[in-house]
């Protein structure tokens, strides 16, 4: 899908991820508020740290070789956490965080966990290649959630249009709406807000009984 | 009750909370009209994926090509029935590399033989490298190996870094085009492979670029290759593969192949739900039936087998057999008169000897023929079998993973063959 004077879009996926984690670490040495230019100038630091070769390969290179195909809503993710910082725009409130959160613990669980949850005779991953059913299903979730005015929905249209055009390296939709990285992050979150919740809980309920 | 947060951290990188007192803030809804027009974006989105990302075929194949399609079939009848030929041979040179091992063989349209394997310092070393070498029609001897994959020509063609190679296969299609698929290491051992995919317009003599094929959705990590395909009559080729890490298991990668070596559509699909049994081989019975045949990783060591019924789409769990097997990888060829023949190791510890086994009744029972290779604490392993010009069937092999055999014989051999006295092997 690419010319060729530009490099392939899947590299590109990898570039852009690594690029804003990357742009995360800077900012958090900027002070606030800070200028554009200094702005700026931390975004093309960043990315001049991608171009560093390590051992032969740049460092986008080696994220590449072993994380190749970046989900759409992780990229979206990133996007929504950097621009407060970068662009003074807030993107995503609780409700969106929640819907990715949540969204990326069941789709990933399902994909990643299907041949120890289900054994290998119902095979999950296998449904990401029935591309056609795998777009309507993704088309109907996004919508459900875009009605309910939830903005997570933004990012599986996205995943829908990359997939329709190929953009990753993989040919299953799954890859394009979930990725290993992001499906941990999402456990992380949910099973550290539940254990919070659950404290917090306790601590209630025990100030209580001592009052 | 806790307060609602706007952003959740996870980890340092993703932490961005103390920007949240410069940020202009947005409704956390959109508003009625955005989310019609999104949803607009989202029907003619989801309407283009859905008519354009539409698979090649998601159906299981109404049918196989035959075992004597003329793009595969080698020229037969010469020595079928005549004098019994019995040929032993080398495909690698002596002292060529350290350590060679994991070959194949194929028989081309054109009637030369072409043989593959790989070698280096040792197993899974960085300098490992994929050899061929060619047998031309009408000849008996191989020809010089020709290096024509190694590590840094893998990292070269797929742009990342690439620890090591290893097994590999090649087969031709319908056309007559040349396919190689290839496992590749980026990080950890043998579970962490990726396969890749070349094809070849002039039987493999040179080779178009690599392609990695995503077939696992965790990192893409753990899908290996090691025996031919079956082909389905839509052009589709049923590639059995199998997976490693955590749980280990068969699986069989279809894929189409388009014009000028693009791959159309790929899918893999998991074969049944036993654990421990991996490098299927499976083998086309006509009537929609495919044999499969797997090395049991398990404590039971025996051969396993399972019959598909509609073209290799569905697969019963596999069920052991009389033969025994010491975790070590068999291969399988349908012979012209409809029997099969196995090519393996006869114990269910060691690879210390290489024989031969048939059955007449689809792979039901098994009748011991001979043995082809023996010598305690050696190893003999890897078989891979091919039928090729004249009828003659053509065995390579790892030997001692000094070097690649090759044993070459007729069905005449195969008929009249008895143990010799004292259990020597054939001469």
């Amino acid at each position: 899908m690419n010319p060729a004077w530009l490099p392939p879009s899947d590299a590109l996926a990898v570039f852009a991820a690594v690029w804003l984690m990357l742009l995360g670490f800077g900012g958090r040495f900027m002070p606030l508020p800070a200028s554009v230019a200094l702005r700026l100038a931390v975004a093309a630091a960043a990315a001049g740290v991608m171009l560093v070769p390590i051992k032969e390969l740049q460092l986008w290179n080696w994220v590449f070789s072993y994380y190749p195909n970046p989900s759409l809503p992780i990229l979206g993710l990133l996007i929504a956490q950097r621009s407060p910082r970068f662009l003074g725009v807030t993107i995503f409130q609780s409700a969106d965080w929640w819907a990715t959160w949540i969204f990326g613990a069941v789709v990933g669980s399902l994909v990643y966990l299907q041949p120890l949850i289900f054994g290998r005779g119902f095979d999950f991953h296998y449904w990401g290649w029935h591309s056609n059913y795998a777009a309507a299903v993704l088309t109907l979730t996004a919508i459900m959630f875009l009605a309910r005015g939830n903005r997570f929905g933004v990012l599986l249209v996205a995943a829908l249009v990359a997939f329709a055009l190929g953009a990753l390296e993989s040919t299953n939709c799954w890859d394009y709406v979930v990725d290993p990285i992001y499906w941990l992050a999402s456990v992380v979150v949910i099973v550290r807000r539940g254990a919070i919740a659950g404290w917090t809980r306790r601590q209630a309920k025990l100030s209580q009984t001592a009052a | 009750m806790i307060a609602p947060r706007t952003e959740l951290s996870v980890t340092p990188v993703l932490l961005d909370q103390s920007a949240r007192p410069t940020a202009r803030s947005r409704p956390s809804r959109l508003s009625p009209v955005r989310r019609l027009a999104w949803i607009a974006v989202t029907c003619i989105a989801g309407g283009a994926a859905v008519k354009y990302s539409a698979p090649v075929s998601v159906n299981p194949p109404l049918a196989l090509e035959p075992a004597s399609a003329p793009w595969a079939r080698a020229p037969q009848s010469v020595g079928e029935f005549g004098k019994p030929r019995f040929e032993r041979g080398w495909v690698s040179p002596e002292a060529q590399l350290a350590h060679v091992h994991c070959s194949m063989v194929s028989a081309l349209p054109s009637g030369d033989l072409l043989a593959l394997w790989y070698g280096g310092s040792r197993e899974g070393a960085a300098d490992v490298a994929v050899f061929t070498s060619r047998m031309t029609a009408g000849t008996k001897t191989w020809g010089p190996p020709v290096k024509v994959l190694d590590r840094a020509s893998v990292e070269g063609e797929l742009g990342r870094r690439i620890k090591k190679i290893g097994n590999t296969v090649i087969f031709p299609d319908r056309t007559g085009r040349l396919w190689m698929v290839y496992a590749s290491v980026s990080l950890g051992g043998w579970s962490g492979c990726a396969l890749n995919i070349k094809s070849s317009p002039d039987a493999g003599l040179t080779w178009g670029p690599s392609r990695r094929l995503t077939l696992n959705a965790f990192f893409n990590m753990s899908t290996l290759v090691r025996n031919k395909p079956i082909y389905a009559a839509d052009g589709r080729i049923g590639l059995p593969v199998y997976h490693e890490m955590a749980t280990k298991f068969p699986q069989i990668l279809w894929f189409q192949p388009g014009p000028d070596g693009t791959v159309e559509d790929y899918k893999v699909r998991n074969l049944g739900a036993s654990k421990g049994l991996i490098q299927p081989v499976l083998v086309a019975l006509g009537g929609d039936q495919v044999l499969m045949m797997l090395r049991d990783t398990s404590s039971q060591r025996a051969l396993r087998t399972s019959l598909s019924t509609d073209n290799g789409w569905t697969w019963p769990d596999p069920t052991p057999i009389s033969l025994p097997n010491p975790d070590a990888p068999v291969d399988a060829l349908r012979l012209a008169d409809g029997r099969i023949l196995l090519a393996y190791n006869h114990a269910s510890s060691g690879r210390e000897s290489l024989g031969l086994s048939l059955s007449s009744d689809e792979g039901r029972t098994w009748k011991k023929h001979s043995v082809v290779e023996r010598e305690t604490e050696k190893e003999f392993s890897y078989p891979q079998l091919t039928q090729g010009p004249g009828g003659m069937i053509h065995l390579t092999y790892t030997w001692k993973r000094e070097r690649i055999g090759h044993i070459a014989f007729n069905l005449a051999w195969l008929d009249q063959y008895r143990e010799l006295a004292g259990g020597a092997l054939p001469p």
